[in-house]
């Protein structure tokens, strides 16, 4: 069977990307599924759901009820203080990883 | 949240609903209401944009399902007509039948189901809890040798009325998920 390689690396990544997402502001759902779609890291908003669930479910995201910029009430996802302390960690340990997996597989040639 | 008033949205959230029939009830909830919220106060001309953008229930929904964890719990608990079925009778005749027993075993029942949502089953079962007292209340307000009889009907009749209310409020939502 084909591995999707894709899917296999945005495992356990996507969970931090929408971290980082909500670091810069909290959003709802709709917004956060349409930048995470755009960029390739999700197939719909549908997939976005279990995993901002899961996110809930660990205390690492909070949701409130707020008003949005067209005056529509919704449901905004933010960052608890736990979730910023994860991507905290995950940031710290991302960037050597990046390098290293680079450094083994980021040449482009087969020899 | 603004009211969903575009006769196209409204199918879309009943297919949604629908596609997600096999989702934990708390998923399918946040899916629909995320969904639900791009398509509030929105015009039949908007409605469709929006609907085209957001794309077919159906693939939402298996997007949603493969979400999920493999350990994930099967939400099949309570998905049977028998289940419903057993659930509305204890509701709105178990407490006589098996006086306490049978109205507790009816929330019991009510609370671990993996089709009604969290908020649907506070609603039922908040209800048919403010009706006991309700009834209780009036039984107090009423008593005496004079208005006994009044206070006995109180008694029985405002938590089988309440319960009866209910139980169509549950076999609604029921049906729309599982129909």
């Amino acid at each position: 069977m084909a591995i999707d390689i894709g899917a296999q690396l945005r495992k356990g990544i996507v969970e931090f990307c929408i971290l980082a997402l909500l670091r810069r502001e909290a959003t709802y759902g709709w917004k956060l599924s349409e930048e995470l779609v755009e960029r390739g890291l999700i197939a719909s908003i549908g997939t976005l759901y279990p995993i901002l669930g899961r996110l809930r479910a660990q205390g690492l995201v909070i949701l409130s009820d707020q008003t949005s910029e067209s005056g529509r009430p919704r449901k905004y996802y933010g960052l608890t203080p736990e979730g910023i302390r994860q991507l905290e960690e995950f940031t710290a340990q991302w960037a050597p990883f990046a390098t290293t997996v680079s450094d083994l597989v980021g040449k482009g040639t087969i020899e | 949240m603004n009211p969903v008033t575009s006769n196209r949205a409204v199918r879309y959230l009943e297919r949604l609903t629908a596609a997600l029939a096999d989702a934990p009830s708390d998923l399918r909830e946040d899916v629909v209401s995320g969904v639900g919220e791009e398509l509030a106060g929105l015009d039949e001309v908007s409605a469709d944009a929006r609907i085209l953008e957001l794309g077919d229930p159906a693939l939402i929904a298996s997007e949603a399902l493969r979400g999920l964890p493999a350990s994930a719990t099967p939400p099949s608990r309570g998905r049977s007509g028998a289940y419903l079925s057993l659930t509305v009778a204890l509701l709105v005749v178990g407490g006589y039948v098996l006086p306490g027993i049978g109205w507790i075993a009816a929330l019991v029942l009510v609370g671990g189901s993996a089709v009604w949502t969290r908020r649907e089953k506070t609603i039922a079962i908040a209800a048919s809890v403010a009706v006991a007292v309700l009834g209780l209340a009036l039984l107090v307000a009423f008593r005496g040798p004079e208005l006994g009889v009044l206070a006995l009907v109180c008694l029985l009749a405002v938590p089988f009325v309440g319960n009866v209310v209910i139980g169509i409020y549950l076999s609604l939502k029921w049906r729309a998920i599982t129909v």
